[in-house]
């Protein structure tokens, strides 16, 4: 049990922003990421929900460092992977064997002109990890029916394959090089409903298996609270709640998070007829101009004086229930 | 109470002719939509629930094509009409609101001027006359702060709001039937909430027959009284929500159910999942579309496709397991 309490990554007052500046004299950012630290044990699922411009992909990618991150810290199994103290960031090459990432649209993720297996054969050739061609065919083949394909398949093109299939594909692409932890972008929600739970049981049979340590982003909460074991509420680039999944679930403490978790629709009539919804007004903010103090305060049903002028401080509300709100 | 008929569809067969074959898209479907009733057609990519949305409307497109059925509004066969008489049909008495309002509104057109096109074309109006209806419609979808709004580009609105004028523009001709094809499927959770409680209480408010159209259970069981549940071109249950939900008969629908995670359970569970993949209608099986992936599957479902066998009240399923339970059973209930 000792080695499920260590920590994998850690993240320090991680921000990230684009500059979006069209006028020389005047620099405009967007916020993606605004002071975002939590950490991340071996062996678990955190998972990230929000909803879209929440920043909750630019997390995920700045994390691998597929963005560069504007400041902040991030260190990887006691390794320095980003620090913006330091005067040279670290290289990236070795950590992409133990850090690597699945994305959203499997169909645009995998090369068209290229067949599955050299897809999938792809980061072991980069990283020279077979020494003959016979090895190579052989990982593929063990990583094409780890994902649930078969050998013959390997031989064909992205398009002959189903969205299912092909993020099936993507995964043994990031399994090739044997990682640690994976950054699950937004994995199902391009399928179809019958093919999500097939797709989400393989990546737990996966952890189980391989002791996996993923970051989950998804938009659909009920997904995430299923695969994660704790999760992180996002909303215009801060993090606003952090809990156990069930604890979320149960004892929210953020009115977005309550808000978040009432209008997900349930499929069963006569509870969704009791249910007490909270409907929020209006949309989000842009992330150029983000409202002052609390960010969430031009739609919060509860906002005071406070919430407007001071930003609220991300704390421990109870034991590993972190929120921020000044309500609390 | 004796509910009215709007529309009856009556064994509705859509094929699309593609260079590699023919694909049957809708396999013969029928239903019934009484006056005010709300009626959801779930289904996955490709099982035919927009295709049939379209020949409703009279908007389906090359190649495909309608090549059997009925399709009763209000008595009338609109399959029969010609294009000038669709034309006068369509917006009047049925219009349609659809998934990515970006895409459906003109962008160098003001919002104002889109929604008064609508009501010019199909009424001998004045232009103040089109205007105060439009700005009616705006603010019945709540929209604030009007006047500004009539004038301004579907640019500067955001997601919720543009399919918030979409709304308003489907209703704006007072049809007797919307169809609504996945309105809230591009839309974040919270906005989807908001627009679910605006359809609801326009449900209450304007008593409008609508068809909704979206592959999420859960926003079925929310806003329709009845539900359709699509499989390879073929209705395969169908009933009331409470029915279909709470005793799913059709191993699809319970698959479906059993697949998704919820957001109310009480402990983990694991999920159990429908396996293979959805049906190719190119190479459709002869028999039950589902039947290569199902766990009841016999050697009958893999020869003929079921008629539909009552579950109950007014509750329908087409499977071969039903129909040999109702054998059984005598009088045996879901």
């Amino acid at each position: 049990m000792k080695n499920e309490e260590k920590t994998l990554l850690r993240i320090e007052h991680l921000v990230k922003r684009f500059d979006v500046s069209t006028n020389a004299f005047q620099k405009e950012y967007v916020h993606a990421v605004e002071d975002v630290s939590f950490e991340i044990k071996k062996g678990e699922t955190l998972g990230l929900v929000g909803e879209s411009g929440c920043g909750k992909t630019t997390l995920g990618r700045t994390i691998l460092r597929l963005y560069e991150p504007t400041a902040g810290k991030i260190i990887y199994d006691g390794q320095t992977v980003f620090d913006k103290a330091a005067s040279r960031q670290p290289d990236m090459f070795d950590f992409r064997k133990k850090m690597q990432m699945i994305f959203q649209d499997p169909s645009a993720s995998l090369d068209p002109r290229m067949t599955v297996g050299d897809i999938i054969a792809e980061p072991l050739d980069v990283h020279g990890l077979c020494n003959s061609k016979k090895e190579r065919t052989e990982r593929i083949h063990q990583l094409i029916e780890r994902v649930g394909l078969t050998q013959e398949q390997a031989n064909r093109y992205p398009h002959e394959f189903s969205g299912g299939q092909q993020q099936r594909v993507g995964i043994a692409r990031a399994l090739a090089v044997g990682p640690e932890f994976i950054v699950c972008d937004e994995p199902i929600s391009a399928l179809d409903v019958s093919i999500q739970s097939q797709i989400v049981n393989m990546l737990e049979d996966m952890q189980a298996e391989m002791g996996l340590t993923y970051l989950f982003i998804a938009h659909d909460i009920s997904v995430v609270r299923h695969i994660s074991n704790r999760i992180g509420v996002m909303y215009l680039g801060s993090m606003v709640e952090l809990a156990e999944s069930f604890e979320l679930n149960k004892n929210p403490i953020h009115p977005y998070t309550k808000t978040l978790l009432s209008a997900v629709p349930i499929p069963d009539p006569k509870k969704s007829r009791q249910r007490e919804r909270i409907v929020l007004e209006g949309d989000i903010p842009s992330p150029v101009n983000p409202p002052s103090g609390c960010k969430f305060h031009t739609r919060c049903p509860y906002k005071t004086k406070r919430c407007e002028e001071e930003t609220p401080a991300f704390r421990e509300v109870e034991p590993g229930h972190y929120a921020a709100c000044h309500l609390i | 109470m004796e509910k009215k008929k709007l529309l009856e569809v009556k064994d509705l067969r859509v094929s699309f002719f593609t260079p590699a074959g023919e694909v049957k898209a809708v396999g013969g479907i029928s239903y019934d939509l009484n006056y005010g009733e709300v009626m959801g057609i779930v289904g996955e990519s490709g099982s035919g629930k927009s295709v049939e949305a379209y020949s409703i409307i009279g908007l389906l497109q090359s190649p495909g094509k309608v090549i059997g059925g009925e399709i009763l509004f209000e008595g009338e066969n609109i399959l029969t009409y010609d294009e000038k008489k669709m034309r006068a049909f369509r917006g009047n008495s049925v219009s349609m609101i659809f998934q990515n309002p970006m895409t459906c509104l003109n962008p160098v057109y003001t919002v104002g001027n889109q929604l008064m096109e609508a009501v010019l074309c199909h009424e001998h109006v004045s232009k103040e006359e089109a205007k105060k209806r439009a700005m009616e419609m705006l603010t019945l979808v709540g929209i604030n702060n009007v006047e500004k709004r009539m004038k301004q580009y579907p640019h500067e609105f955001s997601g919720g709001m543009r399919q918030r004028v979409m709304i308003a523009m489907g209703m704006i001709c007072n049809p007797k039937l919307l169809i609504a094809d996945e309105p809230t499927t591009a839309l974040d959770v919270t906005i989807q909430a908001q627009i679910l409680e605006l359809m609801k209480e326009l449900k209450e408010k304007i008593q409008m027959s609508c068809i909704f159209i979206t592959h999420n259970l859960g926003v079925v069981a929310e806003i329709c009284d009845k539900v359709s549940v699509m499989y390879g071109g073929r209705i395969i249950e169908q009933g009331l929500v409470d029915d279909v939900f709470e005793h799913p008969a059709h191993p699809y629908t319970q698959g479906l159910l059993r697949s998704m995670p919820r957001v109310d359970a009480e402990s983990y569970e694991r999920l159990i999942p429908i396996e293979g993949t959805p049906v190719d209608l190119l190479n459709a099986p002869q028999g039950c579309p589902f039947a290569p992936r199902c766990e009841h599957c016999r050697r009958i479902c893999l020869d003929e496709m079921p008629d539909y066998t009552s579950v109950g009240n007014g509750h329908q399923s087409a499977c071969w397991l039903n129909a040999l339970q109702a054998l059984e059973g005598g009088s045996e209930v879901a």
